[in-house]
């Protein structure tokens, strides 16, 4: 097993009040855990080793709690409660709309319960863009009946940010989320991304992108469980790879015995645009229940020769041809974003990563 | 709606297994249990040359380090590798005799019983389609069909311990290139232990002059069949070859656990066909065999061609992956399948294709159903490496599923490395639709004809590449198997 003794300093040079016994406990269980290794299939792809590999001062456990109360359900969990020290608990109370999108503070390692009572309706923007060269985010959100939730993670961090984040959902009958998920940058990053349908009516639609450049390798699990009938799932994801870089999805839908007239559709379509890019794509479905409507489609693929023909006749450079083009294919899932500032944010990010793009920054 | 229903789940309650019968032959069987001195005993009694015995021991000592692959979405106990029998043949065998005319009759009679023509006469008397026969009776091969009609076009169809004693450089040339002696713990154990199987080897420029098929038959108890086929086509020429399996119907669970390997040189094709119909075992799940294959072919020529088709209708469990390496430029790959999985049936089954070579071409249409309790996975790899530059790749996955008992899987890897690939990856699920059926039914057909008749259009885009006598054998099959089911 992979020495983690860079966890336990990093831990361990905490100012004493960080180091409670909830949270060393926390500890404990990821060090005697450990850190997935790629034997297991959920990891075939993503070897988290480098993390062991951090310097302790890299690692920046939060000195202050976030607050009471640490339980938690791997070992990965536990180091992130261990990390964050506690939970931030937040409740919408039934029946109100916040209109103000819910925005964390950006601290290093967040753990987020948020609980939407029947009927309430709100946006979180969870964000892990930060400096850090280490940061966990794991997220519990509980949608009661009817409630409705705006999503939007996005991960745009620099070329040597690690990025563990883990976002488990429970929808009761009739709520509704919308999920944009987009990662831009980092080293290595991990996104899991667990969808209960649980009850009657549900229903998730989650647009995901994912392009990761330079030597950095992207890695999105996601898994929808209809567990009860009439539920509804839609799923898009993008993959953008280029440079060396290394872009893995896995999406598993899985549709329990009883959950009768399901209604799932998941889409994958992925560019690669450098020689040495690489994406591996796995849409899983397990199904047990017959009368159902499931769908997935996978593509790979490179930009339209023909539509690059056309805008190069109409006079673009083709560097300009190809940005516009690939551009618009991130689009078909950030165009789901709807807080200007960050769709913006994320476009300008993505543009300067394509060359000769500088003629598409009015675009946005 | 839901009597209907029920009416239909009775229906296919009482699918019979036609096949499943015992033929009462004196058997010589070595005692249960794996160890160093059986695979010398299997080796020793076929005769074989220094180096295969060699070949054996190194799989064997590899397997004892191996663990069984516990990832197929299957469900089984624990398999005791010490209570099978590795060899068993018939004692009339022992003599060997020197043609067809001379196998104990009983042996002759279990063939045509299931209806496999080994009468060369009848056949060229145009009662039956010409094919050319290669039967394996538990762990012996009992004699093959045409042979001098084939061996005037240069073809060798024998079975592997022949090709072994005959074409000893042939056999040794190309063994274990395709699926190495310790490439899974399924494969090692098939290469530690294998007895019978066949060996087709077409020359340069021969297209071979007719279908070649080998028929196996596993009959005693307790016993494993571990048969290892090996099919060489030379620059240019073309096979065709179908494969088919049955078994007693009996309440434990036994083991195939088979290795096939394809070579296909420069501009040759190989088309290579299954109808797989081991005993599934009943309806609570009761015996049926434990399908565990290694099947793998090289395309190692440019413009070379492996096409796969299987019907797996068989087996209690099944773990099987057809896979394709095309590592000649503009090598091309296809796998057709249709698996039906019935009562308590499990099936894990699936391809990879490996492109290697530039301008690559894979095909992939797999079309499952699952009934009763059956569990129905496809489980596929489609890799492209980064130097196979234009590759190209459509794979599609259908499943059907009949009754809300059963499970349809969906498994698709997928690993690109090369900027210019083009893949498309399709898979849809649905059921037989009430209203299908209400159309047929007021056409004044039969509730169990439309089904058939649905599943075989849903089963169309593989049956299409059977060929012609085994696509309708194969249409049978599935009509059999169903009788009747709606979902």
């Amino acid at each position: 097993m992979l020495d983690l003794a860079t966890f336990r300093s990093a831990f361990e040079a905490l100012p004493e009040p960080a180091r409670s016994s909830a949270r060393r406990k926390a500890l404990d269980a990821f060090l005697a855990g450990g850190l997935p290794s790629t034997d297991l299939e959920e990891w075939k792809y993503t070897d988290l080793s480098p993390l062991a590999a951090l310097p302790p001062a890299a690692l920046l456990p939060e000195a202050e709690a976030a607050g009471e109360g640490i339980g938690f359900t791997d070992a990965l969990d536990a180091l992130n409660a261990a990390f964050a020290g506690g939970s931030t608990e937040l409740r919408i109370a039934a029946d109100t709309r916040r209109d103000e999108p819910i925005r964390p503070a950006d601290r290093a390692h967040q753990r987020h319960r948020l609980h939407l009572e029947r009927g309430a309706e709100a946006t979180l923007i969870l964000n892990t863009s930060g400096d850090g060269a280490f940061e966990t985010v794991f997220a519990d959100i509980r949608l009661d009946a009817g409630a409705r939730l705006n999503l939007v993670r996005l991960n745009d961090a620099g070329a040597d940010a690690h990025r563990l984040t883990r976002i488990n959902m429970h929808l009761a009958r009739d709520a509704c989320a919308n999920v944009v998920t987009v990662d831009l940058g980092g080293r290595l990053s991990r996104h899991d991304l667990n969808v209960d349908l649980a009850e009657p009516g549900a229903a998730i639609h989650l647009h995901g992108l994912y392009a990761p450049a330079g030597e950095g390798h992207v890695d999105n699990h996601t898994r929808i469980e209809h567990r009860a009938p009439h539920c509804t799932s839609r799923e898009q994801y993008r993959g953008i790879a280029r440079d060396k870089a290394r872009g893995v999805f896995n999406g598993m839908i899985r549709v329990h015995k009883d959950a009768q007239k399901t209604d799932s559709e998941q889409r994958i379509a992925n560019l690669i645009l450098s020689p040495g890019a690489e994406i591996n794509a796995k849409p899983e479905l397990e199904i047990y229940a017959d009368d159902v409507k499931c769908a997935h489609g996978a593509t790979f693929g490179q930009l339209d020769d023909e539509a690059l023909f056309y805008l190069r006749s109409r006079g673009l450079p083709e560097s300009t041809a190809r940005a516009l083009l690939t551009w618009t294919f991130a689009h078909e899932v950030l165009q789901h974003i709807h807080q200007e500032d960050v769709r913006g944010r994320v476009t300008r990010r993505l543009l300067r990563q394509l060359p000769n793009s500088e003629q598409l920054e009015a675009l946005q | 709606m839901s009597t209907n229903q029920e009416d239909i789940q009775a229906l296919v309650r009482n699918r019979t297994y036609s096949a499943g019968f015992v033929t009462d032959v004196d058997s010589e069987t070595l005692p249960p249990g794996l160890n160093e001195d059986v695979v010398r005993a299997i080796s020793a009694r076929k005769q074989e040359p220094e180096w295969l015995l060699e070949f054996r021991l190194k799989a064997y000592r590899r397997w004892l380090k191996m663990s069984e692959p516990k990832w197929a979405h299957v469900h089984y106990p624990p398999i005791d590798y010490q209570a099978v029998s590795y060899y068993s043949a018939p004692k009339s065998m022992k003599d060997a005799p020197k043609s067809l005319d001379e196998v104990d009759p009983k042996l002759l009679e279990t063939y045509k019983k299931l209806g496999i023509p080994l009468k060369e006469q009848e056949m060229l008397a145009g009662v039956q389609p010409q094919v050319a026969v290669d039967v394996v009776f538990d762990s012996v091969s009992v004699g093959t069909t045409f042979r001098k009609k084939l061996a005037e076009a240069g073809v060798i169809f024998c079975s592997i311990s022949e090709a072994v004693r005959e074409h000893p450089e042939l056999v040794r040339k190309y063994l274990g290139t395709v699926v190495p002696f310790g490439d899974n713990f399924y494969a090692a154990l098939n290469s530690a232990v294998f007895t019978d199987g066949s060996f087709v080897f077409i020359p340069r420029g021969v297209r071979c002059p007719m279908e070649l098929s080998t028929y196996f038959r596993i009959n005693e108890r307790n016993t494993g069949q571990f048969e290892r086929t090996l099919i060489v086509a030379e620059e240019g020429s073309h096979v065709s070859y179908l494969e088919g399996c049955t078994a007693p119907q009996r309440d434990e669970n036994q083991l195939h656990a088979a290795v096939v390997e394809l070579v296909a040189l420069d501009d040759a094709e190989i088309k290579y066909s299954t109808v797989q119909n081991w005993y599934p075992g009943d309806e609570n799940g009761v015996g049926g065999i434990y399908n565990f294959v290694t099947k793998r072919g090289d395309c190692r020529g440019p413009r070379s061609k492996i096409s796969w088709t299987q019907v797996e209708t068989g087996s209690a469990i099944t773990w099987k992956y057809p896979s394709c390496i095309l590592r000649g430029d503009d090598s091309v790959g296809e796998f057709y399948s249709v698996a039906l999985t019935h009562h308590r049936q499990q099936a894990d089954t699936g391809t990879k294709m490996i492109h290697i070579g530039k301008r690559t071409k894979s095909t992939i249409v797999s079309k499952g159903i699952a009934a009763g309790h059956g569990q129905q996975a496809y489980r596929g790899l489609v890799r492209v490496l980064p130097g196979a530059e234009g590759a190209r790749n459509y794979t599609q996955c259908d499943s059907l599923l009949i009754g809300d008992k059963c499970g349809a899987h969906t498994f698709p890897y997928t690993e690109i490395r090369n900027p210019s690939a083009i893949l498309e990856h399709e898979a849809t699920t649905s059921k037989i639709g009430e209203d299908q059926l209400f159309y047929a039914r007021s056409r004044g057909i039969a509730e169990e004809d439309a089904v058939s008749m649905i599943v075989n259009g849903f089963c169309k885009d593989v049956f299409k590449e059977l060929p012609m006598e085994f696509a309708v054998e194969a249409q049978k099959l599935l009509s059999v198997s169903l009788e009747g089911s709606v979902g």
